[in-house]
This record gives C-alpha cells, sequence and structure tokens, in this order.
C-alpha cells in the first residue's frame, strides 16, 4: 500500500456507500445473444441438458419434475463497462516528480478496481510498455504495486500513438489519463475513447526556478539545451503556455471530457472523488 | 596606459562580482521545453553568439568599465611624461618689441643675461629654454628649444660671464627668428608637455598672466610709430599713410617696392611728401602703389619698417537692379568695368561675378527694426532682415538723405586695406591665414589678392597696457570621443535587452 495514497480506501469505501451499483449504461459485445458469454447476470441466454461438468445448483428442478430429465439455465454474463488507465512513464514526468506520478496514477487504478470497475491499466512512453488488465477490478493492491513495481521514466512523449494503440486493443469506452501532457502534437480534443478523464500532472517550473536568474534547462526527453534568462518575459511566456495547455484540456472537457491538475505535492484527495463522480455520471 | 592598467581592476571588480553573483544564481535545471517557448527568444536575437545572450548586460558593463579605466586618465589634464610637478620650463619673449632701446640693453639682451645667470647660479634648477617666436613658414607662433637655435648657449660654460654670452646668443636668435608678434597662447604647449612651472622673459605683457610666471624686463625705450590711417584722401587727391608717433621722431624714407621681384627702389621727393603733425607725421603719396617707409634714428639702430599698398582710386564695379545701377552711378569713384572687383547688386536680381558684393534689398514696406517683444519675451531682438541682404531699404530708407552716406560706407569698408594688421596669430593656415613671405624686414600675405603688407598689432611698438588676462590652462583634453563610445556601449546595452526581450523601453 505504499504506493497508493493513504486516502484512497476511505475513498472507495465512502464512494461505494454512497452511490450504488449501478447497471452499464450501455452493453459491449455482440448483438446475438448466442455469441455472448455466460455468466452470472439475470438474463437467460439458453436452457441446456445437464452435463457431468456442470454445477449440480444450477439444475432447474422444477423442469426436471414434469420432465423427468435434467435440464441446466445458463445466464447472460454480467456486462459492465471497463476503463483504460493510461500511465505516462516519458522522462518528462521527471518534472512532476516520477515516484509522485506513480502514485497518483496508481491510486486511481486501484480507486477504480475497488469500486469494481473492469480495468485495462497501461504505461507508455512513445509507446506502450506494460499493460495490466484487470477485468473484474478489485480491492487488491498486490497486481497494481506488481504493475508500477520497476517501472521507470524514459523516452518520449506520444499520446495519441498510446491512446489509439489502447483503444484498438480494448474493450474499454472510456480512458483515464494520468500525463503532463506536454505533447505539442496531441489533441485533447481528438481522442478515440467515447469518454475522457484528463489527470495533468503539473510540475511547477516557476516553483523550480525561484531565485534564480539564469538558467539552463536540459529537455529530459530530447536532450536538447536552452540558455535561459529567467526574467519577467520568461515567466510570462511560461505562463501563457501553462494557461494554453490548461485551457485546451479544459476546451476537451466542455466536449464530454474531464480534466483535472495535480499539483506536485498538493493534497489530491478532492481530486479522486471528482474523477469517480465523473465516471459515474 | 599605467594608471588605465590600474583603474580597469577596480572598475571590473563590480563587474566580476556582479558575473559571480550571476553564477551563483545560475542553475541546470531538467525541464520539458514544451512550456518554456524558446522560440520567443530567436528571431533577431539569434544573431547574437548564443552565449552573449545570457551574458550581454555582463558583457556591456565590462566594456563600459574598460573605457571608463581608459577614458579616466585620458579626462584629467595631461601631465605629460615629466609628471605633473615636473620640470620648469623658461620661456624667452622673442617679438618685436624685445628688440626695442640700444644693442646690449634691450630687453631681448637682459632676458638672454638672465638667462644666463638663472642657469649658471641654478636658480631655476634644472630648467630647460625656449624661444617663443614666429614662425612665418607656418604662420604661427612657436616653440624653439634654445639650445638648438643657439650654439653659444648649448656650449655655455658655467661660470662665463653672462653678459658677453647674451650678445652673441642675441645675435644668432635674431639671425635665425622672425621677431614679428606672438600668441602667448603657444606656451600652452609646455604644460601638455608635462613642465610645472613656466616662466617667461618678456619686455611687458602689459596684462596679467594666469598659470604661468612672468618676469617682464620693462619696455625698451626709443621711437614708437604706428599707422593710424592708411587711405585715398579724395580732398587732397593723394593716399595718406597718418602715422601716430611718440618719443623722438628721426628721418623717414620712402621706397616703392615690387613685391613680385622684392626689389626696392628709391622714391623720388616729387611722389610724396611729409607732413609734421603734433600726434605724428602725415606721408602723401602722389601715386597707388606698393610703398616701404622706414623710420630711422634719432639714434642709431632705432626705427621700423612699415609697408603699404595702396589701391588705385577708382573702384571697377558692376551693377545689376535698378536701385544699385542708380548707386552706382552716384558716387565716382565707381567705374563700370567688365572685369569687375565690387558687385552692387539688387535682391532677387542676377549678381555680377566680382571679389566682393554688396547686395540691397528693395522692400515693399517698412518693417520695425526689433521684434514684437510680445514674442521675444522682452528681449531686443532684431527684426526686418532680409536674408541675404547687406541692405534692407524700405520706403523709409529708400527717402533717407543719409542713406548715400551709408552706403559709402559700406563700399569703403569692402575696399581693400592698405595693410594687414595681424590680429589672431596662431591661427594656422587651416584657419585661413594666407602663406607668408619675408622681404627683409617686411612681411607679405599672399592672398587671392595678391601680396598684401603685414605689420605686427601696434604693442609691438606702443607699451601695451590693460587687456583681458593671458589665462596658460592646460589644454583640455577631448572628452566626446569617450563620451560617444560610453554612449555608444550604453545604447548597444539597450538594444541587446530590447532585441532579447523583445520590448521597446526598459522604462
Amino acid at each position: 500500500m505504499s504506493l497508493l495514497d493513504p486516502e484512497c480506501p476511505a475513498i472507495a469505501k465512502a464512494f461505494l456507500r454512497r452511490t450504488p451499483r449501478r447497471p452499464p449504461e450501455a452493453r459491449g459485445g455482440g448483438k446475438d445473444p448466442v455469441f455472448r458469454r455466460a455468466g452470472s447476470s439475470f438474463d437467460l441466454k439458453c436452457i441446456r441438458e445437464y452435463c457431468p461438468s456442470d454445477d449440480p445448483r444450477r439444475i432447474d428442478w422444477k423442469l426436471l419434475g414434469r420432465c423427468g430429465r435434467p435440464y441446466v439455465k445458463e445466464f447472460l454474463e454480467e456486462d459492465r463497462d471497463g476503463v483504460c488507465v493510461l500511465v505516462d512513464r516519458s522522462a518528462s514526468i521527471g518534472s512532476f516528480g516520477a515516484e509522485e506520478a506513480a502514485r497518483v496514477a496508481a491510486s486511481i487504478a486501484w480507486l477504480l478496481g475497488a469500486i469494481g470497475l473492469p480495468t485495462s491499466l497501461w504505461a507508455f512512453s512513445d509507446r506502450p510498455v506494460r499493460r495490466l488488465e484487470r477485468p473484474r477490478g478489485g480491492g487488491s493492491a498486490a497486481p497494481v504495486l506488481s504493475f508500477f513495481s520497476g517501472l521507470g521514466i524514459s523516452g518520449r512523449t506520444d499520446i495519441s500513438a498510446c491512446l489509439a494503440a489502447a483503444r484498438a486493443s480494448s474493450r474499454a469506452r472510456r480512458a483515464v489519463l494520468v500525463s503532463d501532457f506536454l505533447d505539442p502534437r496531441f489533441d485533447p480534443r481528438a481522442s478515440p475513447f467515447a469518454r475522457s478523464f484528463y489527470v495533468r500532472l503539473r510540475g511547477d517550473f516557476e516553483a523550480l526556478a525561484a531565485g534564480l536568474s539564469e538558467l539552463r534547462v536540459v529537455d529530459p526527453e530530447s536532450g536538447r539545451s536552452l540558455l535561459l534568462p529567467w526574467d519577467a518575459l520568461a515567466r510570462e511566456s511560461y505562463r501563457a503556455r501553462d494557461r494554453e495547455l490548461s485551457a485546451a484540456l479544459g476546451e476537451a472537457a466542455r466536449r464530454g471530457s474531464w480534466s483535472g491538475t495535480v499539483e506536485s505535492g498538493a493534497d489530491r484527495a478532492s481530486l479522486y472523488w471528482e474523477l469517480l463522480e465523473a465516471i459515474y455520471a | 596606459m599605467l594608471e588605465s592598467l590600474e583603474l580597469a581592476p577596480l572598475l571590473l571588480a563590480p563587474v566580476a562580482a556582479l558575473l559571480f553573483l550571476s553564477f551563483l544564481r545560475s542553475r541546470k535545471l531538467s525541464y520539458p521545453h514544451e512550456l518554456l517557448d524558446p522560440e520567443a527568444r530567436r528571431g533577431r536575437a539569434s544573431l547574437l553568439p548564443r552565449s552573449f545572450r545570457g551574458r550581454y548586460d555582463i558583457l556591456a558593463d565590462a566594456a563600459i568599465a574598460l573605457a571608463l579605466a581608459l577614458a579616466l586618465p585620458s579626462s584629467t589634464p595631461v601631465a605629460g611624461p615629466r609628471g605633473a610637478g615636473g620640470g620648469s620650463a623658461l620661456v624667452l619673449d622673442c617679438s618685436l618689441s624685445m628688440l626695442r632701446g640700444e644693442p646690449g640693453s634691450r630687453p631681448l639682451d637682459l632676458a638672454l643675461e638672465r638667462l644666463l645667470s638663472a642657469a649658471a647660479t641654478g636658480a631655476e634648477g634644472e630648467a630647460e629654454a625656449f624661444a617663443l617666436a614666429f614662425d612665418p613658414g607656418l604662420a604661427r607662433t612657436r616653440l624653439y628649444p634654445l639650445a638648438e637655435l643657439s650654439p653659444s648657449y648649448a656650449s655655455r660654460r658655467p661660470g662665463a660671464k653672462a653678459a658677453a654670452g647674451a650678445g652673441r646668443i642675441a645675435e644668432e636668435l635674431e639671425a635665425r627668428l622672425c621677431f614679428f608678434a606672438l600668441d602667448y597662447r603657444a606656451l600652452a604647449e609646455l604644460g601638455r608637455r608635462g613642465f610645472g612651472s613656466i616662466v617667461l622673459l618678456t619686455d611687458s605683457l602689459g596684462r596679467r598672466a594666469e598659470g604661468i610666471g612672468l618676469v617682464e624686463l620693462g619696455f625698451g625705450p626709443g621711437p614708437s610709430a604706428y599707422p593710424s590711417a592708411a587711405r585715398y584722401d579724395r580732398a587732397s587727391g593723394a593716399w595718406v599713410a597718418a602715422l601716430a608717433e611718440a618719443g623722438p621722431r628721426g628721418e623717414v624714407l620712402a621706397f616703392s617696392l615690387d613685391p613680385a621681384s622684392g626689389r626696392l627702389s628709391d622714391l623720388p621727393p616729387s611722389r610724396y611728401a611729409i607732413e609734421e603733425r603734433p600726434a605724428g607725421r602725415i606721408l602723401r603719396f602722389a601715386e597707388a602703389g606698393f610703398y616701404v617707409v622706414a623710420l630711422r634714428g634719432p639714434e642709431p639702430g632705432q626705427g621700423a619698417d612699415l609697408a603699404f599698398r595702396f589701391s588705385p582710386a577708382t573702384i571697377a564695379c558692376a551693377a545689376s537692379g535698378p536701385f544699385s545701377e542708380r548707386m552706382a552711378s552716384v558716387f565716382p569713384f565707381l567705374e563700370r568695368a567688365g572685369a569687375a572687383s565690387l558687385a552692387l547688386a539688387d535682391l532677387g536680381y542676377p549678381r555680377p561675378r566680382a571679389a566682393r558684393s554688396l547686395v540691397s534689398a528693395i522692400l515693399p514696406e517698412d518693417g520695425g527694426l526689433l521684434l514684437d517683444p510680445a514674442l521675444s519675451g522682452g528681449r531686443p531682438v532684431a527684426a526686418g532682415l532680409a536674408p541675404g541682404a547687406d541692405f534692407a531699404l524700405g520706403p523709409s530708407s529708400l527717402a533717407n538723405e543719409d542713406l548715400a552716406l551709408a552706403y559709402y560706407n559700406a563700399i569703403a569698408s569692402l575696399g581693400r586695406p592698405a595693410f594687414l594688421a595681424w590680429p589672431e596669430l596662431g591661427s594656422g593656415p587651416r584657419g585661413g591665414v594666407p602663406r607668408l613671405s619675408r622681404l627683409g624686414s617686411i612681411l607679405l600675405a599672399h592672398g587671392p589678392e595678391g601680396p598684401e603688407p603685414l605689420l605686427p598689432p601696434a604693442a609691438e611698438s606702443f607699451e601695451p597696457r590693460g587687456g583681458p588676462p593671458l589665462s596658460i590652462a592646460p589644454a583640455a583634453p577631448r572628452r566626446w570621443p569617450w563620451a560617444l563610445l560610453l554612449a555608444a556601449l550604453a545604447a548597444a546595452k539597450l538594444s541587446a535587452w530590447a532585441l532579447l526581450s523583445r520590448r521597446r523601453s526598459p522604462i
């Protein structure tokens, strides 16, 4: 549990108490029930003769009384819409803090599983680097912790490519993207998922450069160096670009997505709650 | 240069401190460039070297500090190689008045004796002797090291009789120098050379001297004469040279001079007359020409040579414009000629080609002589002048009966003088001084209108009294190049700031 924020269990417990589990909004899978998997829902899939491998508890005893032969009822699998959790592990995350970024992502992934949502956890940089499927969710932290174990940060950021890869290989129609979004090629409005939830990890450059007058800034992804007089113009330019990025995420949020910002070192409990509410909205 | 090297570290110390502070406040950070907008610092600023972009202000400050280090020593008075309290200089006045009096007691002789005795007793220490004399070749006053001029002075022996040596040195100086008039401002050169003490040995300066020591030996005795007027007298039909004289009068000899060949010829008594007047003699010449008047005596060795060039009584003129043509016909001494030396023209009419011109502007109505005080803030400001015109004549001026007199005076002032008094010595050939030549004791100035006699100022003939004090301060160093350099550096710093920050003004 060390990688998870300590308030996560309380958040999951409170959320489950407040929000009863609802049926999924839209069914996934094929329309022909024949091709749907059997499960534990109340939707009857078929009635067939009993075979020795079946569970005796599923024998329809009334039908056995009328017909004299054992039959079992099969029900359709309970179909819930999962969530893809994509975690940015490119080198630029280091400006926010690699460990703290992992803590945020792990907390979100565990929370989603803890409230029973199937989750597909992806780590990516310029390509997917690790994947964990939890089709039934679950409150166990071990899979999440093992997922982040030894997961470093490296490489460039390519959010669009990884979103496309996740969408192609997952049935989930919702995605939670945890990233710093410092990828000029990514357009938050062009996500392939039906609903996207953007969690921005914002490392404050002004806090890093406080008290300094001249900076040699090395880009962790490209390795390029930039000699930057940290004056009023540089500060204004940084703030303007930061506002542009926030505005782009906000614009996407108005189109059905959701966005939130996590400041390095700041309290995140409220953001987790808002994210869960947005997913269940 | 040494002072600059001493100053430079002191002035560069704050710059180094700033650089050190800048290094202290400089860090290497790892952060994505996407939000830092490095493009904002490109564009025109990319022309600057990359390392300069962050250090331009330090570099500019260092350049300014170096410029200041170089400028400060050069802006202080120049001490020269001998230093501010360096050696002393004894300067011998070699003007014409130093030759007044009997040989042996002339101011020049007395000054040389003083000089030699001072050198012999060591009263002046290691004083270096100079002669301040007029150089006709350069047409300016200059300083000559006395030892170079006089072999006798150079080879003098300590303890030798000063009077005997002074005579020989004086002869050598008279043979080599032109005793004329002096510009004492040339003494400032000694200050620039580093002489801390300057003593001038002269006869009578007639005014207070600042910055130098002055030894006045007394104005030499003897007769004095100087021309108070030299012009054509229309009443008598002769060319007149009126002399102002003091002291006993001697003989007057008149010669005709051919300036081309430099040959003097005796003037027959029939061609000139001498009138004795209480203030001085008046010489009347029957014809225009170049004359030399030699005043001799009454004692041997006394006298002076005066030269005059009298122009013809008539003036060849050309006129254009109705007013100027009428005026040209009013004065009988104005002759219409093709090759005119004087052009009379109305403003707005073509001006005839001539060496001198008089332009009159005929105005339709009278104007005020002064601007309205309401416009000039109460100060008297002349008004009504027509630009480019010597006369601005309205109806009232044209009706004035004395207009012809004013016009005559204007024409007379344009005439060629009979001699040139040397008003500003030392202004040098670039200041418009003509080439000089020497005919015996006569100096001729060769201008565009031919040779003209050059006379020393009256102070060489009569003892000068009063006048502005002579101030020999070290020449002020030229500060504007340094000011210009510092301004350029400051402008470069501001420009770099504007280029790099894309701001128009730092304020």
